[in-house]
């Protein structure tokens, strides 16, 4: 096996673990706020490490950006919908903010 | 090896899918078994993906599992608002028809006789699949799947498209004679995060949505999904608010509503002109009257999905003034 490919296997591990421990996390944290900081983990470093082992192994440059543009849209509705939730969850929200 | 874990997946995929399917029916309260049902929607996007048909994963994900989904989070939250609903809800008790277990028994036996019958049709060599094949391999569209949809069968898309329509007439009646509280109340103001969310949604979106119809043609793509695509971002401005209620549906609307039909059916009886049958393309120029139906279902199916979650008999575009 080649290095590139090696480092690849081990990024892309590495950004399993991180799901595996966010969604150990929003299994057994015990509240919302809790739930979600482990969540945020999973889906902003994980998917980056996956990200980045396969955009290593891919190596074409239509490839690479489409990998980066699905990370940052990712990490864009992950952080917005966090916020959401948190927010309504919250006790001194304003009521109007509740759908 | 590879073959060992991409049969291990396949078969951790199969068996999550029942497992999510048998929670999506046994969950009593509402919201959880939408949730999960969502979830078996995702799940069954990347079975269709793994299978090979990108075109199913992607109809799949956005329309079985986002906006279906955000049509049965309203039908629940529609429920618990109305009282009378509730009222009618508690009244429902478990029906003392068949035994659980028989109903089990049946269901499962009716799926496994499918899924022979299917393994058993796979390997009969009909004249009707390879006339279909050599004919999707000769046609100038590229993508089977839209030779299929618009040509082969263009039949049964119209017939959905009339589905669609009758679908939201079908709810307008029912809004009408019904008398729910307002699903989507208008909010005082955005909460933070919403106004970037959606300055940066709105352009990724309609991209993505102009390219799927685009792409339609030659690659997996095309009118349901990019409509429903668009149609999700109708979603997002009704519940924020963008888009607010109105009590009939204005004449944009309406018109919106049923170009695609229109078109649709203009193109199929227009062959009258050329050809002694209708619904057949003429020998040039398949392609621009293809992507002309492609686009007018785009706006059709995109209106239709919007107005159906936004649960009035119409919507229009907020400005400050109306407020």
């Amino acid at each position: 096996m080649s290095a590139p490919d090696l480092i690849a296997m081990v990024l892309v591990l590495a950004g399993c673990t991180f799901f595996v421990a966010g969604t150990a996390g929003l299994l057994r944290f015990p509240d919302t706020l809790t739930r979600l900081h482990a969540l945020t983990k999973a889906d902003n470093v994980g998917l980056g490490l996956i990200c980045f082992g396969l955009a290593i192994r891919d190596g074409s440059l239509a490839g690479v950006t489409m990998l980066i543009i699905i990370w940052l849209l990712a990490m864009f509705a992950a952080t917005v919908s966090a916020f959401l939730i948190a927010r309504w969850h919250s006790p001194e929200s304003d009521p109007g903010d509740r759908p | 090896m590879s073959a060992v874990i991409g049969a291990a997946y396949d078969l951790l995929l199969c068996a999550g899918l029942l497992w999510v399917a048998l929670q999506a029916m046994r969950i009593r309260e509402a919201f959880g078994a939408v949730v999960v049902f969502m979830v078996f929607g995702l799940l069954m996007a990347v079975v269709w993906a793994r299978l090979g048909s990108p075109d199913l994963a992607l109809a799949e994900a956005i329309i079985g599992a986002g906006v279906t989904g955000a049509l049965l989070l309203n039908a629940c939250q529609a429920v618990q608002t109305d009282p009378g609903a509730r009222r009618a809800s508690a009244r429902v008790e478990p029906s003392p028809g068949l035994p659980h277990g028989l109903i089990v028994a049946v269901c499962i036996a009716a799926g496994a006789s499918l899924a022979a019958l299917m393994a058993l049709a796979l390997e009969v060599p009909g004249p009707t699949a390879d006339a279909a094949r050599a004919g999707a391999d000769a046609h100038p569209l590229g993508n089977p799947v839209t030779v299929v949809l618009l040509d082969f069968r263009a039949y049964d898309t119209l017939m959905e498209m009339v589905v669609l329509l009758a679908a939201f007439l079908g709810a307008r009646v029912l809004i009408d004679q019904s008398e729910l509280a307002p699903l989507h109340p208008p909010v005082p103001a955005d909460p933070p995060m919403v106004a970037p969310l959606l300055a940066m949604a709105t352009p990724v979106l309609v991209l993505t949505s102009l390219y799927l119809f685009w792409a339609g043609s030659h690659a997996p793509g095309g009118a349901f999904q990019a409509g429903a695509l668009l149609g999700g971002l109708g979603v997002l401005y009704r519940l924020t608010g963008r888009l607010e209620p109105y009590d009939h549906t204005p004449i944009w609307l309406r018109t919106v509503l049923v170009v695609g039909l229109i078109v649709f059916s203009g193109v199929v009886l227009a062959a009258a002109l050329w050809s002694p049958w209708p619904m057949r393309y003429p020998e040039t120029g398949l392609y621009p009257l293809v992507l002309a139906i492609e686009f007018a279902l785009l706006l059709s199916i995109a209106a239709t999905l919007t107005a159906l979650f936004s649960g009035t008999a119409g919507f229009r575009p907020h400005t400050g003034a109306r407020s």
